[in-house]
């Protein structure tokens, strides 16, 4: 069943296309939204009040988009919305945090222990989310930019000038850590 | 540098374990509390609604009419100097209203011989006829 038979069953309510959509999406709704908080649990309960907005919300859908282009929108808002909520309480260092947790964490491949993948997920994080999030969505999820367009709901150039900035900033921070280290 | 760019090193992490389960789970919940939080709108609705009529019938058929305030009725001061204690601007009544004996009118009317009025150009002209 393609994604598009799939949504109109999840319109009419139906439950099980729904429990179907959520088996194909959950890996990647969650490895995305915890690539974008850095906090694997609220990375979870992110994705599933993504997935619950995707049900109460499907009357919205078009099959203009395609279904994942949709889904993202959806997830990417609800990660914006949470750093600006961080942003505004409190401010914690994630790192000790992270180092402690990691083990509990679920990787499907490249568990984070080296040192270089430390730097490389620390230079992220350090980015400001308007180039954190094409980025991600493009180098780490590979979507296109046309995609991720339509996935943020803007211009096309506005994308291409956020990517080529945040692959500067990633760089600069790159080559800061590694003069430091 | 190239390499450490490379940003599909990163790790990749799967959703828990029982996530479809939990969902379906949270689904549920709040499918219900959707069903609850609409039954209250609608019986709130009705609610106002139907204290809206009650107050509409009641405001037009059960209580009373306001009466006509009849002005000429009211009584005059018995001191034509009264003085109402506002200072000079001392407050006379006065009749707005005079009622008409519409009937003693038409009867006086009837008994009169009637009277018809010419109306008349007047002109400098002598030639002129006169129509009534």
């Amino acid at each position: 069943m393609d994604d598009k038979e799939l949504m109109a069953r999840v319109q009419k309510g139906d439950e099980k296309a729904f429990a179907e959509l959520v088996l194909i999406y959950k890996d990647k709704i969650v490895n995305f939204l915890w690539q974008m908080t850095g906090d694997y649990q609220k990375a979870a309960e992110l994705a599933q009040e993504t997935f619950m907005r995707v049900y109460f919300k499907s009357d919205k859908y078009r099959p203009v988009a395609p279904l994942s282009s949709w889904i993202y929108t959806i997830a990417s808002n609800l990660a914006k919305t949470d750093l600006k909520r961080q942003k505004k309480h409190m401010y914690v260092s994630l790192e000790n945090v992270e180092n402690t947790l990691s083990s509990e964490i679920p990787f499907d491949k490249n568990p984070e222990n080296s040192e270089t993948i430390k730097v490389l997920r620390k230079a992220l994080n350090s980015l400001h989310p308007r180039y954190k999030i094409p980025i991600i969505l493009k180098d780490i999820e590979g979507f296109s930019q046309e995609e991720i367009a339509q996935i943020l709901k803007k211009p096309l150039g506005t994308i291409k000038a956020r990517i080529s900035r945040g692959r500067e900033n990633l760089r600069q921070e790159l080559e800061d850590s590694s003069l430091n280290m | 540098m190239k390499d450490i760019y490379d940003l599909k090193k990163l790790g990749r992490v799967k959703a828990p374990p029982g996530f479809e389960t939990a969902c379906l789970e949270t689904l549920s919940g709040r499918k219900r509390r959707h069903v609850k939080e609409k039954y209250i709108r609608l019986s709130l609705a009705g609610a106002f609604c139907t204290v809206l009529i009650a107050a509409l019938i009641v405001g037009v058929f059960i209580l009373p009419q306001g009466s006509q305030i009849d002005l000429s009725s009211l009584e005059k001061p018995a001191d034509p100097g009264f003085r109402s204690g506002f200072g000079r601007g001392a407050f006379n009544i006065i009749h707005i209203t005079e009622p008409v004996g519409y009937v003693q009118e038409i009867r006086n009317f009837s008994k009169e011989v009637p009277t018809i009025y010419i109306l008349e150009k007047v002109s400098d002209q002598t030639d002129t006829k006169i129509k009534y």
